[in-house]
């Protein structure tokens, strides 16, 4: 399974969930002027293992970081609610096909993290952890 | 002979313990290790960056690292050579912009708008690599 595929399956969850608020994808920056909460979408790839017997295809794992981004001096509910929603989008276990053949498992109950300010906002991130099955 | 028996049972044991805890101690060295791996911060002008090193421009942050207390880039070496099966250890890297690095943060630029910049998930990357360090410790001693 291709790079892309991993990153484009997890990546579409949440585009698909349309949560309404904005997605900052790699390589992408948040448009200027726009203000409120946004997430941002990060793929974190292991070196693939090669497990298993001779001749297997090396097994590919890594993470997904998806952050709340909101507004400083506010109640961190609403980024921690969002996050909740985030992190119920991938449930453990959960196996999800892709197109050009194979499977990701969600390896992990995903992670809310505690928030934190930036020179600008205040993150919430959630961890999605996953392996190519 | 029932006391030779329990002696190699003994034995037996003291080596297996003693696999384990080499198994341990080097895997978790090997993420912290890898954790603290440096790379050439962007504002010393590295062009790109790579996830699991950590960046380095002033340096306060790879020497911010604190083992048990005691604080500096390699701290976690005699904290390790001390470690005991059943023991717990803590990391933290406590540079004030140490959590930015790891996961990520926005910077405000000059026009009014903003650029994300990415984490560089220096311990989350390596953290993740823990069974497959496990695993390949365990192969170096035949289990």
């Amino acid at each position: 399974m291709k790079e892309t595929d991993i990153s484009n399956t997890l990546g579409k969850i949440l585009r698909a969930a349309d949560l309404g608020y904005h997605i900052v994808w790699g390589n992408r920056d948040q448009p200027s002027g726009s203000s409120g909460i946004y997430l941002v979408f990060q793929m974190t790839r292991l070196p693939p293992r090669a497990i298993g017997l001779k001749g297997q295809r090396p097994q590919h794992s890594g993470f997904a970081t998806i952050t709340v981004v909101g507004e400083q001096n506010k109640f961190e509910t609403e980024t921690t609610q969002l996050g909740d929603i985030v992190a119920s989008l991938y449930p453990s276990g959960q196996r999800i096909d892709v197109p050009s053949g194979g499977s990701i498992e969600i390896s992990s109950p995903p992670h809310v993290m505690s928030g934190f300010p930036d020179e600008k906002n205040w993150r919430v991130p959630v961890k999605v952890g996953y392996r190519v099955m | 002979m029932a006391n030779n028996f329990e002696a190699q049972l003994k034995s037996f044991r003291d080596l297996t313990l003693k696999d384990i805890r080499y198994v341990a101690v080097e895997a978790i060295q090997d993420v912290v290790e890898g954790a603290q791996t440096p790379q050439r911060g962007i504002t010393k002008g590295a062009p790109s960056f790579v996830e699991g090193k950590i960046p380095v421009a002033e340096a306060d942050l790879i020497n911010s690292l604190t083992t048990e207390g005691s604080s500096g880039e390699f701290s976690y070496v005699v904290a390790l050579a001390g470690f005991q099966i059943g023991d717990t250890m803590s990391f933290s890297w406590t540079a004030e912009h140490a959590m930015l690095m790891e996961l990520g943060f926005t910077i405000q630029l000059k026009d009014g708008g903003t650029k994300e910049i990415p984490g560089r998930h220096f311990v989350g990357y390596n953290a993740a690599r823990f069974q497959e360090f496990v695993d390949a410790r365990s192969k170096e001693i035949g289990r």
